[in-house]
């Protein structure tokens, strides 16, 4: 009982420091990591924003420490938002339904940046399943990690062929015991990001459906969402992490780096072959992939993902998903940087 | 033999009986001030009743999930893994406990070899039993019966070793063939470690069965708590807390009772 007591204290005094006005010593941003050569190696943008050094300095230069929180892709979003709902974290690059779960468990988020245009989710059967469409995998064993962005189009799917999710049975592993489990045949089929076709070139499974099929929308989200009340608070220091994010997207969205960014994004995940045909896949011109613009279809996107998960009762209160947006850091990022017109404003619906 | 001494002394300690009506009051004392504790921490308004949920919304979450059946779906699917389990452990357990104490042989053989895997976490052979035994019944009935087998085989091994040498003298006296021996000396005397043994094997097959559900299941109590938390509905975890732990007091109160039942017997 002691220990549930000093936690409580822990938990409030800890929640004083990181409100409190002018009293903020760290920004925290978590992040999706991978273990490679002995580190742990932030990919995407956030490993743009590290490797620029510019975020740092920036926040040095007002008496903040900057701390990029490491989480393993086997545990995800859950883990961010604990960290959110503690306020053990201010910042966090991470998927829509995670976020949009957070929120209607009642920790305010606000997407102050899109970092991406959105990733394909695959659906792939074990090798030997002669399975080919969703409907053959009728009352068999479906890896679906619960809470994690990809469960939204493949509810979306199911519900699309007139089935339910109780129509398979569904078993809750992470990504990263996926594997084992289509390799020894305790799963049939499974739900995954990239790593469906990182599967399938070792010859563990093979996809059946992606959402390339599907209309645009249904592709995963990420973005930087921040935590309302660090927002609300401290919005001089929410305007430097945001265009930190927008000079790292700039600089990704440079063909010249190309082949850097595949690398890097590579890093410890994946071979770079897979993250090349995953992006090649999505037909998204290189320029737009890392746009952080608030398109039209990043509204709808949010408006779908929160009359959805709702209605499958995924998550229990409404999330107002116009509330959840909030572009002016990113617009007035785009205007100090001289970046207005770069990126075209609704890419998203050139597919 | 300073590993039995030892032994002994863990299943002393933890067999030593604790009663509940002779501290009808006190015993109530801990958990109304944990409970007032956590509404206090809930009033402060700190964190949202979501994220911080007060005692009154556990027990709503525990309404609901019983008016939807779903409750009875997952403690009645965790218990019956344990039961398959246990039964399985722990007479396996007690076949091997004896078979090491009755015979000097099969001690010097196996008895390393067990007392070195006595001391590696249950959980600890999960990836491996998820690879051979896939993440179906199986898999959640072998965790159960691993962690009720070793308690089980050093209760019996030490309910055997401790009859006094001499009964043994006095049976080969009698010329009591081996299964008279079990009956009429063995049996009676071994009761009470049995018993113990039995009951710590029950708790421990609890505590690692909804620890295993956590890890890799598709339903039980175990996979009801995770499931709370990847969809950040922590009124579902603290339900599954609460209930997981009634559960394991109510399987530990359950065995003493045919404890203190079987020991009163004993001494009649």
């Amino acid at each position: 009982m002691a220990l549930l007591a000093s936690t409580l204290i822990a938990g409030c005094s800890g929640s004083g420091n990181a409100d409190g006005a002018g009293a903020v010593k760290t920004v925290t941003i978590a992040s999706i990591a991978f273990p490679y050569q002995g580190k742990q190696v932030f990919n995407g943008l956030n490993g743009v924003v590290i490797e620029q050094g510019w975020l740092k300095e920036q926040l040095a230069k007002k008496g903040v420490d900057l701390v990029f929180s490491p989480v393993s892709t086997a545990v995800g979003g859950p883990l961010i938002n604990e960290g959110f709902s503690g306020k053990r974290i201010d910042f966090a690059a991470y998927g829509d339904f995670p976020a949009a779960i957070a929120v209607a468990g009642g920790v305010p988020l606000k997407i102050v940046a899109p970092v991406g245009q959105g990733q394909d989710v695959y659906l792939v059967v074990r090798k030997g399943l002669p399975a080919n469409s969703l409907a053959d995998l009728k009352g068999k064993r479906i890896a679906l990690h619960r809470g994690r962005p990809w469960e939204l189009p493949f509810s979306k799917l199911v519900d699309s062929k007139g089935l339910k999710l109780d129509d398979f049975r569904i078993v809750n592993i992470n990504p990263a015991a996926t594997p084992a489990a289509l390799e020894s045949g305790s799963v049939d089929a499974a739900v995954l990001m990239s790593d469906g076709l990182l599967f399938e070139q070792k010859g563990i499974a093979r996809v059946i459906w992606s959402t390339r099929q599907a209309p645009a929308d249904w592709r995963m989200r990420a973005e930087l969402f921040g935590r309302k009340d660090f927002v609300d608070v401290h919005p001089d220091l929410t305007q430097i992490v945001v265009e930190a994010f927008v000079r790292a997207a700039a600089w990704s969205s440079d063909e010249a780096n190309k082949a850097q960014v595949i690398r890097d994004t590579a890093r410890g995940a994946m071979p770079e072959e897979i993250v090349a045909k995953d992006y090649a896949n999505s037909d998204i011109p290189w320029r737009e992939r890392f746009s952080p613009i608030f398109s039209p279809a990043l509204r709808t996107h949010y408006h779908s993902v929160a009359d959805y998960a709702l209605e499958r009762g995924l998550i229990r209160n409404k999330v107002d998903a116009d509330a959840l947006l909030d572009d002016r850091f990113v617009k007035q990022a785009l205007k100090d940087l001289k970046l207005e017109g770069f990126w075209s404003q609704s890419a998203q619906e050139q597919r | 033999m300073a590993t039995r001494a030892f032994d002994y002394q863990i299943l002393a300690q933890t067999g030593r009986t604790f009663r509940l009506e002779r501290l009808p009051l006190s015993s109530f004392v801990a958990p109304l001030a944990l409970l007032a504790l956590w509404q206090l921490a809930c009033l402060t308004g700190l964190f949202p009743p979501q994220v911080l949920v007060p005692p009154s919304g556990v027990a709503k979450a525990l309404a609901d999930m019983t008016a939807s059946g779903e409750l009875q779906r997952h403690v009645g699917d965790s218990l019956q893994r344990l039961l398959i389990g246990f039964v399985i452990g722990a007479l396996a357990g007690m076949a091997f406990g004896a078979t090491i104490a009755l015979s000097q042989l099969a001690e010097a053989a196996f008895s390393p070899t067990f007392l070195t895997l006595w001391q590696v976490p249950v959980i600890a052979f999960v990836p491996m039993m998820v690879m051979f035994l896939g993440i179906d019944e199986p898999f959640k009935v072998a965790v159960v019966a691993i962690a009720s087998f070793f308690p089980m085989a050093l209760a019996t091994f030490d309910g055997i070793r401790g009859v006094p040498r001499n009964w043994f003298e006095v049976a080969k006296i009698y010329r009591l063939r081996l299964f008279q021996l079990i009956r009429r000396i063995l049996l009676p005397a071994t009761v009470p470690a049995i018993l113990t043994g039995l009951r710590i094997s029950l708790t421990r097959a609890w505590v690692v069965l909804v620890a295993a559900e956590l890890l890799a299941a598709d339903s039980g109590i175990g996979q009801m708590m995770e499931m709370g938390r990847q969809l950040f509905q922590i009124d579902v975890v603290l339900a599954g807390v609460i209930v997981s732990g009634l559960i394991g007091f109510l399987l530990d109160r359950g065995a003493r009772w045919i404890e203190s039942r079987a020991s009163r017997w004993r001494t009649a």
